[in-house]
């Protein structure tokens, strides 16, 4: 049959591909494991030095600067929606880190149930409350901060506040559009997967 | 020597080679296969401490390796923006364009940079059916590898025969 003869034949050339012979020893991957998780804890604590600087630095200017309300309430809301970005991102982080430490769980797991698992935490990244929380505080801290400076500046007209809003709104828009068509895509490969599962449950396929 | 790395050379040995092709089918760029491989390398070597036997070698490596390949892949994706296919899709599309420095290249070359071209595009769950069958493994093999039944292995590996023939062979006899 020619479909099995041309398979059989890209088969053959597939196998006697000449490889680099890649190897390493034990002992070598024990020393790039500590380098690898050296290079992380250093990650790990630039990120986490960093953050609460920011942090300190915006609940300085709420505190002891002489703001106006609506500033210091736009303030507030910027560092809540840092908070929750970081906090999105370190348990997105953490929940990849434990898949990937638990190496074993590489081995007792197939791969369809890995590759759907680690798609979810992809949509789960870029949908729900967690997502909702951060761009509301974020765009809104936005608005507000720069309420005040913006009347300051051109006190006669209230354009600059406008042009402001039309910004703020469009990058919100276009954030909830990106962050929408991500999860729909990720989400129409899970329930590819999904139906692939129940029709093997059925025990044939679709 | 610990049985931990005796496993893991044991796996080298039998399918090092094995290996460097599924790398090589996941990632083009000779940095990014570099780095995946020693990543697969090094979640190998880490898996075998809980290495139970409930599989074969064979099945725990092939499920480590393509598990680990998934994850690399996805997290270059974020920045290539890349949009991969099914092989239900992949029939209907069009055939990748070989670079003119692999057409000077010899004929079985050529057809390997076209079959990495096409294995490229497709999702994980395909590409690990692909690339398994190209091993020569069975049905039943890859089922148990990917965690799907034998008998949708058998419709998928069906397709991919006549995906194979369809864009390689009947083109070259052409």
């Amino acid at each position: 049959m020619t479909t099995d003869n041309g398979s059989d034949f890209l088969r053959a050339l597939w196998q006697k591909q000449s490889g680099s012979s890649f190897s390493m020893e034990p002992d070598d991957i024990q020393r790039r494991l500590s380098r690898i998780q050296a290079d992380l804890r250093d990650g790990k604590i630039l990120v986490y030095t960093l953050c609460p600087g920011i942090a300190i630095w915006f609940a300085y200017c709420l505190t002891f600067t002489t703001q106006a309300i609506v500033t210091r309430v736009g303030l507030l809301l910027s560092i809540l929606g840092m908070n929750f970005w970081v906090g999105l991102v370190w348990l997105y982080n953490r929940d990849r880190q434990n898949a990937l430490a638990n190496s074993d769980a590489a081995g007792q797991t197939s791969c369809v149930e890995f590759y759907r698992a680690e798609l979810v935490r992809q949509r789960n990244f870029n949908r729900g409350a967690w997502f909702w929380s951060r761009l509301l505080a974020l765009f809104a801290g936005l608005f507000f901060t720069m309420w005040e400076p913006l009347h300051l500046g051109a006190r006669d007209s209230n354009a600059p506040r406008v042009v402001n809003l039309i910004v703020i709104s469009i990058l919100a828009i276009l954030a909830v559009w990106l962050s929408y068509r991500s999860s729909r895509k990720l989400q129409q490969q899970i329930d590819a997967i999904d139906a692939m599962k129940r029709a093997n449950g059925a025990g044939g396929p679709p | 020597m610990s049985a931990q790395d005796d496993s893991y050379r044991k796996a080298v040995n039998e399918h090092g080679a094995a290996l460097e092709r599924l790398a090589r089918a996941y990632e083009a760029g000779p940095e990014d296969r570099r780095d995946l491989l020693q990543e697969i390398h090094i979640a190998l070597w880490r898996s075998f401490a809980g290495f139970d036997q409930r599989c074969s070698l064979r099945t725990w490596t092939y499920r480590v390796a393509h598990n680990i390949a998934v994850t690399h892949i996805y997290r270059g994706r974020r920045a290539k923006k890349i949009s991969l296919l099914s092989i239900e899709e992949l029939e209907e599309s069009e055939q990748p364009a070989v670079s003119s420095s692999s057409a000077a290249a010899v004929e079985s070359q050529q057809l390997l940079y076209q079959l990495y071209a096409l294995i490229q595009r497709l999702n994980p769950a395909d590409r690990q059916i692909i690339t398994l069958y190209l091993e020569d493994l069975d049905a039943a093999s890859i089922g148990e590898i990917v965690g799907i039944s034998p008998g949708y292995a058998a419709t998928k590996i069906h397709r991919i025969k006549r995906i194979l023939a369809e864009r390689f062979l009947e083109g070259r006899q052409s």
